[in-house]
C-alpha cells in the first residue's frame, strides 16, 4: 500500500518545473492547449513556434525527448486516423505524391494532427512533473468544487485498492490450481468481477471511516497546503508560457 | 469517445464548456443532498471503477476514441448527480494527468459522456426498473438495457457536435457518420451491459442498500409460478443478438464504397473490448492501400475484411455474454444455497 503516492505518468526529478506550483502549472497547461486549438490552421509557423515552447519546456523540466515520444505514442492511433481525412473529403481535390486527395480534407487532417499532438505534449508535460495527488491540491486551490476534489481524490486511492485487490484474488484463484488462460478465464472473471466491487468497496468504506475518525471532514489536509502556495513571483513566470503563446498567435496573425 | 484537440471548432467547444460547467454546477447542487458518509467512499470507488474500464480504447474515428463509458454504472449505484460527478472527475483527471481526450475539448466531453450519459441512463434504468421485476435477474436485466441505450445516445451526442462543429466537408453523409458511431456503441454498450450488470446485481444482493437507484430496499426473491430466470437470460441474449448483429450489419452494409468501408471497418472492431488490437492493425491495412492503388480489389479487400471480423466480432460477444450469464446463473444457485444456511456475510462484517 505503500506505491500509492504518484502514478505510472510522473518522472521524478528535481527540476525547477517540477517545483513550480501545481495550481500554476494548471492554470498555465489549460491557457496555452486553449490557445494552441484557437490558432488558425493555415498559420504554419505559429505552430513551429508553439512546439519551440514545448521543446524548451520539456528541457527546462528534464523529461527525456524518448520519454515523451513513447509517451505520446498512446495517443497515436487516434491522432493518426486524421490521415484518413484527406482521402474522405469533399471539395477540390490536388495530387500530392501521385494519389488524389481533397485540399480542404488535407487541411482538416494536419489541424487534428498539430492540435492533438500538441495538446498531448502539453498534457504528458504536466503529468510527468506533477503527482496526482499534486494535480488535486492544485485543482482544489484553484476553486474547485470540493465534491469533485473528493470524488477525484478517492478515486486516486481506489484504483490502488482495486488493483491490490484483483491481485489478491487472482492470487487465490491461482493457489487453487485455476488455469488462468484467456478464454478460461472469462468464467472466473466475470463472476469475480461483483465479488471484486464489493471486497474493493468494503475495504475502502472500512479505510474512509478511519479517515473520518481521524478527523476527516472532506476538505483536503491544510498540511498539504504548507509552503508551496504559489507565489505572485510563480504566478508570473507561469504567465509567461500562454502569454508568450498568445504573442506568437498575433504576431503570426498580423504581422506575417 | 474521447475528443482530441482541434476535432471540433473552437466555438462550439467553448459553448458546450459554458453548458457542461452550469450543468455541473447543477449536478454539484443537487449531489450535496447525497454525497453523505455512505456514498463519498462509493462515488469514489464507482468513479475508480469507470476509469478502470475506459483504460480498454480503440481508434472510431478520426481523433476520437471508443471505448466503455460507465454512466449506467454510475447512476445505478450513486444517482445520476453524484454519478454525472464521477464520470466527469475520471475524465478531468483523464485529461490532465493522462494526456487523454483534448483539454479543450473537456466541456465536449463531459456534455457526451458524464451528462448525457448519465441522465439517459438513469432515466432508461428507472423506466425499466418499473416494467422489470424486483429480482436480481430483473435488476440485471435493466442496467444491461440501460447501459446500451445510454451508450449508443451519447455516441449521437458526438455527432451532434460534429455535426456543429467539425470543419470538414466529408463525402460520407452525417447520416453514414451517425450510423457508424451507434453500431460501434451498441457494441460497447453489449460488453458495457454485460459488465455492469454483473457488478450491480453482486452489489444488489448483499448490500441492496448501495444501490441507488433500489433505494435500498431489498431484492425479491423469484416468484416459484413466475417467468423463469432462464426466460430472462435468453431475452436478454437475444436483444444483445438483434443489437449486435442488426446494427453493425447496418453500419457495415452501407454502399458507399471506400470512405464508407474504410470508417466502418472500426465498426467491427467495436468488440475491441475483447480483440483491442485488431483496429490499429486494420488502421495499417487501410493505410497501405490507400497508399498503392485505390482500385477495385483494395475496396473489395477491405469490404471482405470488415465482414468476417464484424462476423467474430459478434461471435466473441456472444461468447463472453454466454459465459457471464453462465457464471451470474451458477453464482445465483450459490447464492440461493447459502442463504437457506446462516447468512456467512453477516458474520464476514
Amino acid at each position: 500500500m505503500g506505491a500509492g503516492h504518484t502514478h505510472p505518468m510522473y518522472v521524478h526529478g528535481h527540476s525547477s518545473v517540477h517545483h513550480f506550483a501545481p495550481e500554476v502549472k494548471i492554470a498555465a497547461s489549460v491557457l496555452f492547449t486553449v490557445v494552441v486549438v484557437a490558432t488558425p490552421r493555415e498559420l504554419l509557423p505559429a505552430f513551429g513556434a508553439y512546439a519551440l515552447i514545448v521543446a524548451a519546456l520539456a528541457v527546462l523540466a528534464r523529461i527525456p525527448a524518448g520519454w515523451l515520444a513513447r509517451r505520446s505514442l498512446i495517443e497515436l492511433p487516434f491522432v493518426a486516423t486524421a490521415v484518413l481525412l484527406p482521402f474522405f473529403a469533399a471539395g477540390p481535390r490536388t495530387d500530392v505524391l501521385g494519389l488524389s486527395v481533397a485540399v480542404e480534407g488535407l487541411w482538416a487532417g494536419w489541424n487534428i494532427l498539430v492540435k492533438g499532438t500538441l495538446g498531448v505534449l502539453i498534457a504528458l508535460l504536466l503529468a510527468g512533473t506533477t503527482p496526482a495527488r499534486d494535480v488535486l491540491v492544485g485543482l482544489d486551490r484553484l476553486r474547485t468544487p470540493q465534491a469533485i476534489t473528493q470524488i477525484a481524490l478517492f478515486m486516486l486511492r481506489y484504483l490502488d485498492v482495486l488493483a491490490d485487490e484483483a491481485r489478491r484474488m487472482r492470487i487465490a484463484r491461482l493457489s487453487r490450481l485455476d488455469d488462468p488462460r484467456f478464454l478460461w478465464q472469462v468464467r472466473g472473471f466475470a463472476a469475480g468481477l461483483g465479488t471484486l466491487f464489493l471486497r474493493a468497496f468494503e475495504r475502502g468504506e472500512r479505510v474512509f471511516l478511519a479517515m473520518r475518525s481521524r478527523g476527516y471532514t472532506g476538505r483536503l489536509p491544510a498540511a498539504l497546503h504548507e509552503g508551496s502556495v504559489a507565489t505572485a513571483r510563480q504566478w508570473a513566470i507561469g504567465a509567461v508560457v500562454p502569454a508568450l503563446a498568445v504573442v506568437v498567435l498575433l504576431a503570426d496573425r498580423f504581422l506575417v | 469517445m474521447h475528443i482530441s484537440n482541434g476535432i471540433i471548432g473552437g466555438p462550439v467547444s467553448l459553448a458546450y464548456g459554458v453548458v457542461a460547467v452550469g450543468l455541473l454546477a447543477l449536478c454539484l447542487g443537487r449531489a450535496r443532498q447525497d454525497l453523505n458518509e455512505r456514498l463519498a467512499p462509493m462515488a469514489g470507488l464507482v468513479a475508480a471503477f469507470i476509469f478502470a474500464v475506459q483504460m480498454l480504447n480503440f481508434p472510431v474515428l478520426p481523433g476520437v476514441s471508443g471505448h466503455l463509458l460507465g454512466g449506467a454504472l454510475a447512476a445505478a449505484l450513486v444517482g445520476p448527480w453524484v454519478g454525472a460527478l464521477c464520470v466527469s472527475v475520471v475524465l478531468i483527471v483523464q485529461a490532465l494527468v493522462f494526456a487523454d481526450g483534448g483539454i479543450s475539448a473537456l466541456g465536449l466531453n463531459i456534455s457526451n459522456m458524464a451528462l448525457l450519459g448519465t441522465a439517459v441512463g438513469y432515466l432508461a434504468l428507472v423506466a425499466l426498473l418499473k416494467l422489470l421485476p424486483r429480482t436480481a435477474a430483473g435488476v440485471g436485466l435493466a442496467v444491461f438495457g440501460a447501459s446500451i441505450v445510454s451508450v449508443v445516445l451519447a455516441s449521437q451526442g458526438f455527432v451532434l457536435q460534429f455535426v456543429l462543429g467539425g470543419d470538414v466537408p466529408l463525402t460520407i453523409g452525417y447520416g453514414q457518420i451517425s450510423a457508424t458511431m451507434a453500431g460501434v456503441h451498441a457494441l460497447i454498450g453489449v460488453g458495457e451491459g454485460l459488465i455492469a450488470a454483473a457488478a450491480v446485481t453482486t452489489v444488489a444482493k448483499v448490500r441492496p442498500d448501495l444501490v441507488y437507484a433500489l433505494r435500498g430496499s431489498r431484492l425479491e426473491r423469484p416468484a416459484p409460478g413466475g417467468v423463469p430466470t432462464k426466460v430472462f437470460l435468453l431475452g436478454g441474449l437475444a436483444v444483445a443478438a438483434a443489437l449486435a448483429g442488426g446494427v453493425s450489419y447496418l453500419a457495415s452494409g452501407s454502399p458507399d464504397g471506400l470512405d464508407a468501408t474504410t470508417l466502418a471497418g472500426c465498426t467491427v472492431d467495436a468488440d475491441g473490448v475483447i480483440t483491442g488490437g485488431s483496429c490499429i492493425a486494420q488502421q495499417a491495412t487501410d493505410h497501405e492501400l490507400g497508399g498503392s492503388f485505390l482500385a477495385d480489389y483494395g475496396i473489395k479487400g477491405i469490404d471482405n475484411a470488415t465482414g468476417l471480423a464484424g462476423l467474430i466480432g459478434v461471435a466473441l460477444t456472444f461468447a463472453v455474454g454466454l459465459a457471464i450469464f453462465w457464471a451470474a446463473r451458477r453464482r445465483r444457485h450459490a447464492a440461493a444455497a447459502a442463504e437457506q444456511a446462516p447468512a456467512p456475510v453477516a458474520a464476514e462484517k
